[in-house]
């Protein structure tokens, strides 16, 4: 039986919660669920690191979920005026929080392959 | 599982005097309030003051700082245990005198 | 402005006296616009041993005396708009295509294209305010 691709990419603290998050689900909400890979973006995206985030994600191939982790992924977070750092990036499935609890991610995933 | 006592915050519209605390305190712009001055006539004095007309929080950005409710002089901000939605949106139920 | 020329020379001197690793270099913008550079010396026997050397800017480069220097004064240049003059490689280390240096005063902390929600008060419309980090000069 196929089961949800989890990827996941840890670029600041929402990168913490999300691995914790990641690591529970691939063994056990999302183990023998069918449904497109997902991709959590978890953390702060810097204008450094935003090819290398653009790169990660367009490797996946479709079907695939963005799904944006934490709310720096979302609008920039606390940083969204800085010039260091990318206001946020286009997300299907977006999950609040500084940082949100792991527990929102399972449900903001099975929400969205349901 | 355990409730998380503040997933999203709570709004108290008799308390509002919309004094714009919390919107200037919010480091991340995400409230949005509009208010109207109300002037009335009691016993031969003038009084105005303002009514709330609508309250938005977006909680796409709303990053849990608590500033906000912590800054309100008049409580009129609480956290919640509720699941927030994207958008919370309060608007005035009673129409405007015109 | 001119060049502080004996920036050089001090680096230089407190080296020979045993400050012989830059820990960093950076800067800081003053009241009155000014620029001022300011290096960290440390002893190699004694790391927590440190010495501290300002100057205004603009001022050489020290690049060729502390290979550490290099992104130090690639990072300062960019972040605060002062040229290293002689480095080696003056290329931005963190920032592409930043037009206004950004940790200067004058660079606005707020990017955000529509007004800020706390402008106007619905007391006193007409009464702007300005968000925080905005520059009052």
């Amino acid at each position: 039986m196929e089961s949800v691709d989890l990827h996941y990419v840890d670029l600041a603290c929402c990168g913490v919660e999300a691995g914790s998050a990641v690591a529970r689900a691939a063994t056990a909400e999302l183990a023998g669920v069918d449904g497109p890979a997902v991709v959590v973006i978890a953390g702060t995206v810097t204008r450094a690191a935003a090819a290398l985030v653009a790169d990660r994600i367009a490797g996946i191939p479709q079907p695939r979920l963005v799904v944006a982790y934490g709310v720096c992924t979302i609008t920039g977070g606390p940083y969204w005026d800085s010039y260091a750092v990318v206001p946020g990036v286009d997300a299907d499935i977006v999950v609040p929080g500084c940082p949100p609890r792991p527990e929102a991610l399972r449900d903001a995933v099975l929400a969205a392959i349901a | 599982m355990a409730v998380n006592p503040r997933s999203s915050l709570e709004l108290v519209p008799p308390a509002c005097t919309s004094c714009m605390l919390c919107i200037r305190a919010c480091p991340v712009w995400c409230l949005e309030l509009d208010a109207h001055l109300e002037v009335e006539e009691s016993s031969g004095r003038r009084r105005s003051r303002l009514e709330l007309d609508r309250f938005a929080i977006d909680y796409r950005t709303c990053m849990m700082c608590g500033l906000c409710v912590d800054i309100c002089p008049f409580d009129a901000l609480l956290w919640s245990s509720q699941a927030p939605p994207e958008v919370f949106e309060y608007v005035r139920a009673d129409p405007r005198p015109e | 402005m001119t060049e502080d020329v004996g920036w050089r020379d001090r680096l230089t001197g407190l080296r020979d006296l045993g400050w012989d690793v830059l820990d960093w270099l950076s800067a800081a913008e003053t009241d009155l616009g000014e620029v001022t550079i300011t290096a960290c010396l440390i002893r190699s026997e004694d790391p927590s041993d440190f010495r501290l050397v300002n100057a205004t800017a603009p001022v050489p480069s020290v690049a060729d005396i502390f290979p550490s220097a290099r992104w130090h004064e690639r990072e300062t240049a960019e972040m605060f708009g002062v040229p290293f003059d002689g480095h080696p490689d003056p290329r931005p280390l963190l920032l592409d295509g930043v037009e206004v240096a950004p940790l200067r005063k004058s660079h606005p902390l707020p990017a955000r294209l529509e007004p800020w929600p706390g402008e106007v008060d619905p007391a006193k419309p007409g009464r702007g305010q300005r968000p925080p980090g905005t520059p009052w000069r």
